[in-house]
């Protein structure tokens, strides 16, 4: 009987779908198309990048120069934004900033004659952050061993979200960019007469970039109750401490979210980014289209042109939290945090911006 | 001339009867000896009469060249001459003991009341049949004779079956029932029955009034079943008015190889010219460049929304219960409407069955069963047949995480309770079949159909049939979303139909076969609704409002052979449509068909078919799935309009053994459904050259068939979210320019078949990336134009080998095993070519995406299939 099974098993996995990367041979190399990436945020000065679309195989970016590329508000004012090398393009007075209620608009023309335009973007009022909170639980999380099997295990962390919610019944459509700073600490040569105390941390981009708003009404005001941000898995695994070095301990993560008020066409835009980067239906993949763009060419309709031009407000909250266990944890509510930080570590003390909970 | 010597010989007989008398008691005692071996029959009989005291009356051209080889032991005059032309064509009648008249058996037909005095011929050992009573006789200048041609063996109905009457122009073809008629005078003639595969055979009737004849004819083969396109038997290709159509018997599609060993009706069908699918695990079938939404199923006259098991892995049907399916994909008549591209119409056995009767099939993956069983002599009777699968045991033995932790499964049940009544048959059908199917624990889908009908045919008078359908088709879907706590959610979508046709047919004009009918139909779609799986859900309730429309028509339809080289099928459909946010519409679909038979070997056909389609499918892949929505044409879908010309030409081989046909076909489409931002109507333009070789049988049988077409599609919207490649003409999705199939059957003997099928085509046309940039850390790709590429030609071979456990034809229990290799040389067909975003890594040569080539059978499958009937 088991024999037979077997038989019947491996026709199956006969059955199974199989996939390879596939490298067409007859690929076209049409001619690049411009890209144009603008941002302006509330309290911020403007930033404009100008370059080529690569062939699907190229690796060097053409960066377009010597472009001229202006800014406009709704009350006429010009900003115009100065080629400062590898095709980005900045303001060239520096006190054109973007301000809540204000509608702008951007104007590109490059070397070749032919002028962009985008379509208006208006700043909204900073995005409402009620709180961000966390929720422990469990966990699946599947790995596989060399062998290619499986395996399955339940992991502890903290689920974190957000709520934030409108100052009127506008709908309004967000953009969300999450990092985590995670602390660990741990002894070097912990059995020796001058232990040595080491501070490490690691960072990362939690969740997606391009993530969608998703919000309910209540009593006539858009709110969103609760959105999940992403896992934080706690791992302490204290049998692996040795003579040289005891097992890393996590403290605490740090959380930084900002949340950008945009336009709906924005919203399009990087929802259909989001759509094509993981789109994941395989057999029954939709008819792939374009990323929607709400940039258009003004000399040209039939012109391409891909990118977007953002105009958004922001708001920033910065919390630290840390696992207790299923049952329970700990956050703190910070004032603020240093962005861009990088994996690190360091020696006897912990840097400036560390927490403890 | 034989006429005048017969009754000259007559007056002479009646002269010399009282000297006859007195050599009775001498003739009495008379036995003839003799031994004449290779002797010429004319000599022979010219010895017999020297030397006995008997005579023989013939025409001697009738004899010429025959001998005979027969030793005459003292055996009576009669039994001489019995034993002198046994197993030839010849009749005989024996007068005053001594006296033997010979006449050849057709002539005899035409001499109304003498054949009964004449002896049988012991060739069939047949008796005359009389059909009328002798009440009847006298009666009537002409007669219509109704007749039923079956299978000996299974009691299944032949179609396309031939009827001659002997020496006549006349005959019949018979048809899906197996019933034929023909208009004969009352007499005697003699009828030959003969159909591919099976032994000819003939019947001497005596006509006296309207009546019936019920033909049986003998299997060729004793087990095996032939491999057959009944359709085009004998000259039916040649001969009949209409032009592309597909029509299978379902031994036929038994021969083909089958995924899983499971024989699958609609892959049967592409193998035929001009007939594709979109992908190797498709159901759905795209004829001459129309999508799947633009056929219509009928099964048993109710329509079918979703064909396929599994997303494409089985079709719908089971092939044990089907008698005959017939396929147009040209020329529709004018009953047919709600379809574009084609009618597949299906009908379930009709036959009633002398026993119960059980056949089925054990394979892999699912097993089969049907049922026959007679109620009440042969005039009521049941079929039910059924199909499951049992793959679910087999996914959680897997390894891999999300197969254990998935489902597939399916079933599917119909059956039909018949009353055969004098001169009306009544059937009750009904068809269910359900779909499950899960993968790991990200969401789950359940769909399924309902199908039910009643169809009514009486017979009004010998010249007057009426059809009645009446019909009901529902088709749900349920997708429940289970891959996030907070979002978990269920949507359901379905489609409702409630249809009823009448339909009348009337032969009472020579020439002239002409049916008239109405037709009404509701279509009532749910388009969506979406809820929370769970009370933790955050998904809110949301339904889409249903929509009703109500599709009516009226046709009219008339078969005339003008002669007997040219044929017209003249018809015209006149539908109307009626949606509650738009005004009535209506359309004019004329049909028509002509065929000139240059000889009994060849003729040419022209056609050409407007059909018009209110209700489309929503689909955003290139590939249909169960879980696409139906929609009803409204102020922005507008009504599906398709224009066909098509013409052919047909030559036969070989006394139509071998048939060839090339047809060429222009199709124009207006308001197809494209997908770019949202829905847009676009214009198509489909046109092919189909070429098909067939040989029906010999040692060798089979056929190939070539289809060259393009499928073309172009908008022409004002913005861009209705503009696909700068409102310039792209290619379909169903655009395949090359399509070859090579069928082939060699019989090494009666028990042993091996089968190999061989197919080519190019591949599908894709939209593939082509441009990137980068956003942040991420790159997007910008696509090409759509349509611009193609993934990899396809080709694969499946080879089979059939052996049929008995050769006799009386045994109860008879099986057969079937050990197939499907992609013999392990070709790894690209079902799709897809893009995907992912981390860098050494298989995807370090790029933030990769391309990727899926294929469903990618190595050489074994298979093993039990079938059986008893």
């Amino acid at each position: 009987m088991n024999k037979i099974l077997g038989i019947f098993i491996v026709l199956m996995m006969f059955l199974t779908s199989c996939k390879e990367v596939y490298f067409p041979d007859d690929l076209y190399s049409p001619d690049s198309i411009p890209v144009i990436q603008g941002f302006i945020s509330e309290g911020s000065s403007p930033k404009v990048t100008l370059s080529r679309t690569l062939g699907y195989y190229e690796n060097t970016v053409n960066f377009i120069s010597g472009a001229s590329v202006y800014i406009e508000d709704d009350l006429n004012n010009i900003c115009e934004l100065e080629d400062q090398s590898n095709g980005v393009y900045l303001p060239v007075i520096d006190d054109f900033k973007g301000t809540a209620g204000r509608t702008y608009t951007l104007h590109v023309k490059t070397p070749d004659g032919l002028e962009y335009g985008s379509l208006p973007q208006y700043i909204h009022d900073n995005p409402v952050i009620d709180s961000m909170f966390a929720d422990p639980k469990t966990n699946i999380r599947i790995s596989y061993n060399k062998e290619s099997d499986p395996i399955i295990s339940d992991v502890e962390g903290l689920f974190v979200y957000t709520a934030l919610s409108n100052n009127d019944d506008s709908t309004r459509y967000y953009r969300f960019n999450t990092s985590v700073v995670q602390e660990f600490q741990y002894i070097l040569n912990p059995n020796s007469f001058f232990p040595i105390t080491v501070y490490q941390w690691k960072s990362w981009e939690l969740g997606q970039f391009y993530n969608s708003d998703l919000s309910v009404t209540i009593n006539g005001r858009q709110v969103v109750p609760k959105y999940e941000l992403g896992y934080l898995q706690y791992f302490y695994d204290p049998f692996s401490s040795n003579n040289s070095s005891t097992a890393p301990l996590p403290i605490a993560w740090i959380v930084s979210l900002r949340i950008y008020s945009i336009s709906s066409d924005m919203y399009d835009y990087y929802n259909s980014i989001d759509q094509q980067l993981n789109s994941d239906t395989e057999m029954f993949s939709p008819i792939p289209s374009q990323v929607k763009s709400n940039i258009h060419c003004v000399t040209d309709p039939n012109k391409m042109v891909v990118g977007a031009f953002e105009a958004s407000s922001v708001s920033v909250i910065y919390k630290a939290f840390r696992f207790i266990d299923l049952e329970k944890y700990r956050s703190k509510l910070l004032s603020n945090f240093p962005e861009d930080i990088v994996d690190g570590s360091q020696r006897d003390f912990p840097p400036n911006f560390w927490v403890i909970l | 001339m034989y006429y005048r010597y017969l009754r000259k010989s007559f007056i002479i007989f009646l002269f010399s009867l009282p000297l006859i008398s007195l050599w009775s008691q001498q003739i009495d005692e008379m036995r003839i000896s003799g031994s004449f071996k290779q002797q010429p029959l004319l000599s022979v009989l010219n010895q017999i009469e020297t030397k006995y005291p008997v005579k023989f009356y013939f025409k001697e051209e009738w004899f010429v060249g025959d001998t005979v080889n027969v030793d005459l032991v003292s055996v009576s005059f009669e039994e001489a001459v019995r034993i002198l032309v046994n197993g030839s064509p010849y009749v005989y009648k024996i007068i005053n003991k001594n006296k033997a008249v010979f006449m050849p058996r057709e002539e005899v037909s035409k001499l109304v009341g003498l054949l009964s005095d004449y002896s049988e011929n012991r060739v069939n050992g047949q008796p005359f049949i009389q059909i009328g009573t002798l009440e009847d006789e006298g009666k009537h200048k002409n007669i219509i004779l109704n007749g039923h041609i079956t299978d000996e063996s299974t009691h299944e109905p032949i179609i396309g079956a031939t009827i001659q009457v002997n020496n006549l122009q006349l005959g019949a073809i018979s048809n899906i029932q197996g019933d034929f008629k023909i208009a004969l005078a009352p007499g005697i003639y003699t009828l030959t029955a003969s159909s591919v595969g099976y032994e000819k055979n003939q019947y001497n009737i005596k006509i006296l009034g309207d009546g019936k004849l019920n033909i049986e004819l003998f299997n060729k083969s004793i087990a095996l079943d032939d491999v057959i396109i009944y359709g085009e038997r004998l000259d039916k290709n040649v001969s009949s008015y209409q032009m592309s159509i597909v029509e299978l018997d379902i031994k036929s599609i038994k021969q083909l190889p089958a995924i899983s060993g499971g024989r699958d009706v609609l892959k049967g069908l592409t193998s035929m010219p001009g007939v594709k699918s979109v992908g190797e695990f498709s159901s759905g079938i795209n004829v001459r460049g129309g999508g799947e939404d633009q056929n219509l199923y009928l099964i048993n006259g109710a329509p079918l929304f979703n064909t396929s098991h599994v997303f494409g892995l089985f079709s719908v049907i089971n092939p044990d219960a089907v008698e005959k399916l017939s396929l147009y994909k040209g020329h529709i008549p004018a009953e047919y409407g709600e379809g574009v591209s084609s009618v597949v119409d299906i009908h379930t056995i009709r036959t009633p069955p002398e026993k119960l009767t059980v056949r089925g099939g054990i394979g892999l993956y699912d097993s089969r069963l049907m049922t026959l069983l007679p109620i009440y002599k042969d005039k009521v009777f049941f079929d039910l047949s059924g199909r499951t699968s049992y793959s679910n045991w087999l996914l959680k033995k897997t390894k891999d995480y999300n197969l254990s932790h998935s489902m597939a499964s399916f079933y599917d049940l119909n059956g039909t309770l018949h009353f055969a009544l004098p001169k009306n048959q009544i059937s009750l059908s009904g068809y269910t079949c359900r779909d499950e199917f899960r993968f790991a624990s990200e969401v789950e889908y359940n769909y399924g159909s309902t199908l039910g009908s009643i169809n009514w045919i009486s017979m009004l008078n010998s010249k007057l049939d009426s059809y009645l359908t009446i019909s009901y088709s529902n088709y749900k879907v349920t997708k429940d979303d289970i891959s996030s706590e907070l979002f978990q959610s269920r949507f359901k979508s379905g489609i409702q139909y409630t249809g009823l046709k009448y339909k009348m047919k009337y032969s009472g004009i020579n020439h002239h076969t002409l049916d008239a009918g109405l037709s009404a139909n509701n279509y009532l779609i749910r388009p969506g609704d979406l809820s929370p799986l769970d009370t933790i859900s955050l998904i809110d309730k949301l339904s889409l409002e249903s929509e009703t429309a109500y599709e009516e028509a009226l046709f009219v339809n008339d078969e005339y052979t003008i002669s007997q080289s040219l044929a017209v099928n003249a018809g015209l459909r006149l539908s109307g449509y009626k949606h509650p946010d738009q005004e009535f519409l209506y359309g004019i679909e004329p049909r028509l068909s002509t065929r000139i038979k240059l000889n009994d070997q060849s003729s040419i056909k022209f056609s050409y078919n407007r059909n018009i389609q209110y209700i489309s499918m929503i689909s955003p892949s290139s590939v249909t799935t169960p879980a696409d929505i139906w929609k009803l044409s409204d102020q922005k879908i507008k009504p599906l309009i398709a224009n066909q010309y098509a013409s052919g030409y047909y030559q036969n081989f070989l006394n139509n053994t071998i048939e060839t046909s090339v047809e060429v076909y222009y199709k124009s489409l207006i308001n197809v459904i494209e997908y770019v931002e949202g829905l847009v109507n676009a214009k198509g333009v489909n046109y092919g050259f189909e070429f098909l070789l067939k040989k029906n049988s010999g040692k060798i049988d089979g056929w190939i068939s070539y289809t060259y077409s393009k499928s073309l599609r172009r908008t022409s919207g004002e913005y861009p979210s209705e503009i696909i490649n700068h409102n310039h003409y792209f290619p379909s999705s169903f655009d395949k320019p090359h399509d070859l199939t090579i069928v082939a059957n060699y019989h090494f003997n009666k028990r042993f078949k091996i089968s190999a099928n061989f197919n080519y085509s190019t591949g599908r046309p894709i939209t593939l990336p082509e441009r990137k940039y980068f956003v942040g850390n991420d790159a997007v790709v910008v696509f090409s134009n759509r349509n611009e590429y193609r993934i990899p030609d396809y080709h694969r071979l499946d080879l089979s080998i059939t052996c049929d456990e008995s050769l006799r034809l009386k045994k109860k229990w008879k099986g057969s095993w079937t050990v197939a290799l499907l992609n013999v040389y392990g070709r790894k067909n690209p079902y799709t070519i897809y893009y995907k975003a992912e981390t860098p890594n050494a298989i995807n040569d370090y790029n933030p995406f990769s391309m990727y080539k899926l294929f469903l059978i990618g190595r050489p499958i074994p298979t093993l299939t039990y079938s059986f009937i008893f």
